[in-house]
Order: C-alpha cells, then sequence, then structure tokens
C-alpha cells in the first residue's frame, strides 16, 4: 500500500457513524506508521471509522498506561531498540564508546523489564500486537559489521526473551521477525532523514508491512477448518493405480521427499485439530493398502473421510462437505491438477484450491500459504478432539438409522450427559471462538472483537453459559456458547451458537431447560436475526413463540434424556 | 492545470480533505486550518513518493505553500 492510498483510505471512512478506538504505542512519532495501521484496520472493518490513539513520544513505556486508559479495542507495540537504550537511536547525542556497552546492557535489561510488566497489564483490558526492534542496530560494536558482537548478540537475547514472554501471554501475538524480513527487507527499512528530522524511523514501505502485520494481529481472519487433498503426485509421488503400493514413493531415495514434508505437515494439522480429508481418482482398496504402508507419513485414523472412487472430484468434495457438515468457504482443496482444481472450483467457488507443486522448491510457499490459512494463536482441547468427534457423529448417524430403532429409543440410550456452566469469563477462549465462527445453528450471526467481548460481560447483569457434551460414542467437548443477561423475569439471548456437530441431539432443548432451571425466570427472549446461513436457528426457534414462557417450553419440549450437570460460578 | 499541479492537488487533498481545489493553490499554514509540523511531513512525504523524488531536510521550513513546493517538485524534476 502506498502512503497516500492508505491516506485516502481513511479519509474515505470519515463518514461512518461507529469509531472503532485502536492505540498505537511506540517511543517514536508515529506518523506514517499510524497512518498505515489505521488504513489496514479500516480493510477489516469497513463499515466503521478507525480511531488510532497514539502517546507521547520518548515514552513507549508510560505509553502502555496511556494505552491501558484508553479503552481500546487492541493495541498495536513497535517497540524499537531506543526504547531500551536512548543511545541506541540515532537522535541522542552519545558518545559510542567501548566503555558504555555495559551500561547499556544493563539500561536495556532493566527497560525490557519495565515493559514486561506495562504489557502485562496492558493485555488484561485489550488484546496486544507486538513488535521486537525491527531495525538494524547502530554500529555500536567494534567489530567489522558482518562478524556479529558478543555485545549485540547480548541485545538482541534481551529483546528475544521480552518477545518469548509475550508469544507465550494469551493475550499478545508477537510479530513474526521472519515474515517481516520476507516482506519488508532488512537494508531498506530506515529512513535516516525522516528519522533525525521527523523522528519516524521507518520508510514507507517498513511502515506499510508491519502495519499490516499489527493488523493481522490485532483483527485475525477466521481460521480455516479443514484440507481436502489429492493422493497421486500429491500424497505421495507416482500414480498409484499404475506403480502398485510399492512403487509410490515419499523420500530421499527416489528424490520425492517433498510428499513425505507433505505428509507430515498433513498430520501435524490433523493434530492440532484440522480436519483432513482425501478426495482420490483411485481403486479403494489399493489406496488402503498404501495407508497400512509402515513409512506412511499420515496414519488412516487421522484422515476423515477417504472418498476413494472414479467419479469427479466435485462430488467428492460434497461428500466430504457433508461429512464434515462445514461450508466450502472454511476449506482448502489440494491436488497436483489444474483441471481437477478448476472442476472444484466451478462446483465449490468459495474454496480455496491450490495446486500441489511439481518443483520440490515450491513446497515451502505452499506450507507458509496452509500455515497462514489454518494458523490458530492458541489450541484448545475440542481441537484435539474434533476428528475423533466426526467419527462419532458417522457412528452416531449410523446407530440412528438402524433398522429397528426409533429416534426416541436411539437417544435414550445414547447415554448423553450435558454440562451446563454459567460464568463471567471463559479462560480457555473456546466460546469466544465458538460465537465468532459458527454459521449454522448461530442466533443472529453477530461477531465479537476481544474488547467488545470483555466490555459485554464486564456488565454487572450478563453471563456466559457453555455446555460441554459427551455420549457413548464419545465427548464432543464445548460445543455451544451463549451471552445472556437477565432483566427482572426474563433472560435475554444476545447470542447463541451451536457446534453443527452437534445437531439433532437435543442439546438446543436441554440449554434452554438449563437456563430456566437455573435462573428461575418465566421467560426467554432471543435476539434472532435472519442471515444467509442460519437456518437451523430459525428451524429450531420456529417451534416456540418469542419470548418463550417456561409454560410454552414445557409443553412443546420433546422428551430430554440428557444427564445433566450445571455449575453456576 | 499542469499534471503537476494535478499530483500536486492531490497530495494536498489527501492531507486536507476539507480544503477545496480551488482554495489549494493559495495555501499556506496561515490559510489552511491544521497545517502543523505532521501536516508538513505527511504532505512532504506523499510529494516524495508521488514524484519519486527526495525531501532535502535542510529546507522543509522553507517549503510551505502550494507554489514553493511547486517550484521545488520542478526544480527535483529539472536537476
Amino acid at each position: 500500500m502506498k502512503l497516500i492510498e492508505a491516506i485516502e483510505i481513511n479519509n474515505a471512512a470519515a463518514a461512518a457513524a461507529r469509531t472503532r478506538q485502536f492505540f498505537l504505542a511506540c517511543g517514536f512519532e508515529p506518523l506514517h506508521l499510524r497512518s498505515f495501521l489505521s488504513a489496514h484496520l479500516q480493510l477489516r472493518f469497513p463499515a466503521d471509522k478507525i480511531d488510532v490513539g497514539v502517546g507521547v513520544f520518548g515514552d513507549l513505556a508510560g505509553n502502555l498506561s496511556r494505552a491501558r486508559a484508553a479503552g481500546a479495542a487492541g493495541t498495536a507495540v513497535a517497540i524499537g531498540w531506543s526504547d531500551l537504550d536512548a543511545r541506541l537511536g540515532l537522535r541522542q547525542l552519545a558518545a559510542w564508546t567501548p566503555e558504555i556497552q555495559a551500561d547499556i546492557l544493563r539500561t536495556v535489561e532493566m527497560s525490557a523489564a519495565r515493559l514486561h510488566t506495562e504489557l502485562e497489564e496492558l493485555a488484561q483490558t485489550c488484546p496486544v500486537a507486538l513488535s521486537l526492534p525491527s531495525l538494524s542496530l547502530p554500529p555500536l560494536a567494534s567489530t567489522p559489521g558482518r562478524q556479529a558482537a558478543a555485545f549485540e548478540l547480548e541485545l538482541a537475547c534481551h529483546a528475544a526473551m521480552l518477545g518469548k514472554w509475550a508469544a507465550a501471554n494469551s493475550r499478545i501475538r508477537v510479530v513474526s521477525a521472519d515474515r517481516l524480513d520476507e516482506v519488508s527487507p532488512r537494508a531498506v527499512r530506515r529512513d535516516v532523514n525522516s528519522e533525525m528530522f521527523n523522528g519516524f524511523p521507518y520508510s514507507h514501505a517498513h511502515a506499510d508491512a508491519l502495519a499490516s502485520a499489527f493488523a493481522a494481529l490485532l483483527q485475525p481472519a477466521a481460521p480455516k477448518k479443514g484440507i481436502i487433498t489429492d493422493l497421486d503426485d500429491t500424497f505421495w509421488r507416482g500414480i498409484l493405480g499404475e506403480v502398485g503400493v510399492a512403487g509410490v514413493s515419499w523420500d530421499l531415495t527416489h528424490r520425492s521427499q517433498a510428499h513425505s514434508i507433505y505428509q507430515k505437515f498433513l498430520a501435524s494439522m490433523a493434530s492440532r485439530g484440522v480436519l483432513v480429508g482425501v478426495a482420490s481418482k483411485n481403486d479403494a482398496a489399493l489406496v488402503e493398502e498404501a495407508f497400512r504402508r509402515d513409512d506412511i507419513g499420515v496414519l488412516a485414523d487421522r484422515i476423515y473421510p477417504f472418498c476413494v472412487h472414479w467419479r469427479p472430484k466435485s462430488e467428492s468434495v460434497t461428500e466430504i462437505l457433508r461429512a464434515w457438515n462445514i461450508a466450502a468457504d472454511s476449506v482448502v482443496f489440494v491436488d497436483d491438477s489444474a483441471m481437477e482444481l478448476a472442476e472444484v472450483k466451478a462446483s465449490h467457488p468459495g474454496m480455496e484450491c491450490i495446486q500441489f507443486p511439481k518443483e520440490a522448491g515450491k513446497l515451502l510457499a505452499l506450507l507458509a500459504k496452509l500455515r497462514d490459512w489454518f494458523g490458530k494463536s492458541a489450541i484448545l482441547q475440542e481441537d484435539a478432539i474434533r476428528g475423533e468427534s466426526l467419527r462419532s457423529a458417522a457412528a452416531w448417524r449410523e446407530a440412528e438409522t438402524a433398522p429397528g430403532a426409533t429416534f426416541e429409543s436411539f437417544l435414550s440410550q445414547a447415554e448423553q450427559r450435558v454440562t451446563i456452566v454459567v460464568a463471567k469469563s471463559d479462560a480457555t477462549g473456546r466460546a469466544f471462538e465458538l460465537v465468532n465462527k459458527t454459521n449454522q445453528f448461530n442466533l443472529n450471526g453477530r461477531r465479537y472483537t476481544e474488547a467488545e467481548w470483555d466490555a459485554y460481560l464486564v456488565r454487572p447483569e450478563t453471563f456466559l453459559a457453555t455446555i460441554a457434551y459427551t455420549d457413548k460414542f464419545g465427548p464432543l467437548g464445548t460445543i455451544s456458547a451463549a451471552l445472556g443477561r437477565v432483566e427482572g423475569n426474563v433472560l435475554h439471548l444476545d447470542s447463541w451458537v451451536l457446534s453443527c456437530r452437534a445437531f439433532a441431539r437435543r442439546i438446543e432443548h436441554q440449554f434452554l431447560q438449563g437456563l430456566f432451571d437455573l435462573f428461575d425466570v418465566g421467560e426467554i427472549e432471543m435476539d434472532h436475526i435472519e442471515t444467509p446461513r442460519n437456518g437451523p436457528t430459525r428451524e429450531f426457534l420456529g417451534l416456540f413463540h418469542d419470548p418463550i414462557t417456561k409454560a410454552e417450553f414445557d409443553r412443546a419440549c420433546p422428551a430430554l434424556y440428557h444427564s445433566v450437570e450445571m455449575n453456576r460460578q | 492545470m499542469t499534471d503537476i499541479d494535478v499530483r500536486l492537488t492531490n497530495c494536498f487533498r489527501a492531507v486536507f480533505p476539507n480544503v477545496s481545489a480551488e482554495k489549494i493553490a493559495a495555501a499556506n499554514p496561515e490559510t489552511v486550518p491544521g497545517w502543523d509540523s505532521i501536516a508538513t511531513a505527511t504532505l512532504l512525504s506523499l510529494v516524495s513518493e508521488e514524484f519519486e523524488i527526495p525531501i532535502d531536510f535542510e529546507i522543509v521550513e522553507t517549503l510551505n505553500s502550494f507554489g514553493r513546493i511547486r517550484d521545488y517538485v520542478l526544480s527535483q524534476n529539472s536537476a
């Protein structure tokens, strides 16, 4: 983005009705970094006007405290070396003699400790995106520039330790130095004239790159949920039907190691809760045999489902989406064939369809793209059991439709257990994630920033309710969340979602029953708004009037077989 | 209006969106509310980006009107 584009984006948003307040904390003059940050955030919140507050020059630690007081929806923090010791900047007239190095190291350590304290407090009030010093150190060290000095490495170590601590804090996201290196070459990051005359040290390009990273960390895109992979010349090298099980390869000996790396990457994604499915035109028995090879990188039980037949790939993809019960725009399809990719894309235009590269050198770019699409700040317990719960859902469907079984007899023998927890917060972050990614059973499609979520729950009349579910087929984890408030005899639900994995188990009924019981209210009122995708919610609410009275609920509610544990914190 | 005038006017309008196009030609810190040091730094950065010329920070204080900035751009382009 050019500077003028950033300014024009910001100017164009001036008339928006609602303002979203963010904060940029830095010790230098924020100048263009503020403009670029505002523009990148503006693109993520097109309906609102972004306002980026700033602090005062030369006082980063104080600005972190000011950010806390500002009540912003998020804060971007750009640390410069001169924030750790002013002698490491270009604007300070101090001797760069070897004797001062020990004192600089001591000062940097103390400054880092103070920033640690301030960042920890700030992160309790809003999400933080943090950039460690991104400009090169001035030439203080006595070694030639091509040789690292212990002094420089020790400075870098202090910065890295601060970053390491910050990255472990669930509310602080640290800008990746590697990614910044890729998009903003170090040699052209600094604008010396601007630093000396304006107090702003970054080139336009670097300010743009850093602002883009900040915006992506402060308002991350929802991660994708599933990957569908081809097999021949993608998962492994070779055409299974032609060369047989022993003939396909993924190793150094056959110069097909790239496929092994891809397999390892898929296994790693599966272990983090990403759904992995296979769509392959192949002989199913041969594929099964290939997955029994000792050296396979992804065990067959980590993949669900396998759609292996000779029909069009788009049909396989449709089957997989149905099994996962998620939308095409949450899924990535990987295949080596441009024609297959085009065929799937034509049937599922919302899906990202990406070609497995023929050149091994391009593999890492593919994996980096997948990491960006699927990466999450934290892995939750539900992520670990997602694949298992899909299989249990399949087992559920099979048992439900077994000859001779009625739905009622099936439900009554399913050993369903729900745990309803009503609280003011959710330390795991699962409820926040659910509300922000669920589409089908979603009361109104409302999404929340972390700051909006916190602001809602800090109100004394509000609560967060979650439901965890398990049955004899296995646990589903926390699959429903609601934000509500009680006013007199009426309980209002402002948001309510239920994971699509948990449909048709009468959990939604049990949830309302639980709320009536826990809060002892006479009515539940829903803030229902139809969206293009929340048909299941509309269908469920169609069973009742709005608001739902306790008497009506008791009359209309079908038999519930759950064993219920309720916990109000 | 020359091509330079049009491009320079765009830079001014980005920094001072509330100033009409007719008033920009006569713009200076006295006639334009909000023309402070930050606005100067932003404006000159835009000019540098638009015309791909360096800004001589020694003479920044003299670049305080549409006309003077226009002259500076012309001098850099002919240099």
